[in-house]
């Protein structure tokens, strides 16, 4: 059974928000990690079998974001650097698209964000 | 110029969810509750606990382009010198924001270990800085404007169909039906106005 993922929020107005990614272009296995952000409130909520996604009034957000990617061509995985930005990243592409396809979520309050991984 | 202070709020915040949160399974209402003021750290308590060499950066209340720069740069000299290997970049991209990739392994072992080192140099040299600048150059919201009307036409201009006045959903429904389309009026967009990724919002 494909493996739900949800993100919630809310700690007094800070939002934790986690996510997952695969992209069409980098095929197999992506991983990505959001850190906090604080702002207005914030929900989220997406799955593997194309879930809902929502979306409050958060454009005050701050958070940092980063995500890596198993290299098709067998080099092994690509890491971005962590950006620092506002909620705009939540529904570009390289996010809400992604995050749709992912399979398993893999919770950690580490101090690095939470962390989706997908394809292993 | 935004204060450096208040931009660091955000990331002094992290330990606190780090200590406090506890994410929960399904779907979720807003938090709408205001954030305690009582909660807040202050600026100066985020500047005293940052390392040296970001707090050199910070102590004057702003940060500049060279200081952001020269945080990045310290990071990748950081990362390098413990053995991270850097694939592409840094570029300059929209936002002023710097973007590169490093090589993580070929298992999920190597990347794990090769983010943690990442990450400490990240946090030695670089990631209140990087909150700070980011605040520096968040976009005015008449700059939000006119990028959202350009991304507007853009998509338009694609053939794909835009409300008059479209929400945050709308752009949300646009990007996942008509993917390709929708980022590279993004792209564009953001290139043109010099905003990170944007989006509509």
């Amino acid at each position: 059974m494909r493996k739900k993922l949800s993100i919630i929020v809310a700690l007094a107005a800070v939002a934790v928000i986690a996510a997952a990614t695969v992209s069409s272009a980098f095929a197999d296995s992506v991983s990505l990690s959001v850190d906090s952000c604080l702002g207005g409130g914030y929900s989220y909520y997406a799955n593997a079998d194309g879930g809902t996604y929502e979306l409050y009034n958060n454009s005050g957000c701050l958070r940092a974001l980063q995500y890596s990617f198993n290299s098709p061509d067998g080099t092994g995985w690509v890491i971005y650097n962590w950006q620092q930005a506002f909620s705009n990243l939540d529904d570009h592409q390289s996010f809400s698209t992604q995050v749709a396809s992912c399979h398993e979520l893999v919770y950690g309050f580490d101090g690095s964000g939470e962390k989706c991984t997908v394809g292993n | 110029m935004r204060s450096v202070g208040a931009a660091l709020l955000f990331g002094a915040l992290l330990p606190m969810l780090a200590s406090c949160g506890t994410p929960t399974a399904g779907k979720s209402s807003p938090a709408l509750t205001p954030f305690s003021d009582s909660m807040r750290p202050s600026s100066s308590s985020a500047i005293a606990g940052a390392p040296a060499f970001q707090k050199a950066i910070l102590q004057d209340g702003t940060v500049t382009f060279d200081e952001y720069q020269r945080a990045v740069f310290a990071t990748i000299q950081c990362a390098k010198d413990h053995g991270v290997k850097i694939l592409t970049g840094p570029t300059l991209g929209p936002g002023k924001k710097y973007v590169y990739t490093m090589g993580g392994g070929t298992t999920t072992a190597d990347l794990g270990a090769t983010q943690a080192q990442y990450v400490n140099c990240l946090n030695q040299y670089e990631n209140l800085v990087d909150i700070a600048w980011t605040n520096e150059t968040r976009p005015t919201q008449d700059q939000v404007n006119k990028a959202r009307a350009a991304l507007i036409t853009c998509l338009q201009q694609a053939g794909l169909t835009v409300p008059d006045s479209p929400a945050p959903s709308d752009f949300l429904a646009i990007s996942r039906a008509h993917v390709t389309e929708f980022d590279t009026c993004s792209q564009a967009v953001s290139k043109q106005f010099d905003i990170f990724q944007f989006n509509g919002q």
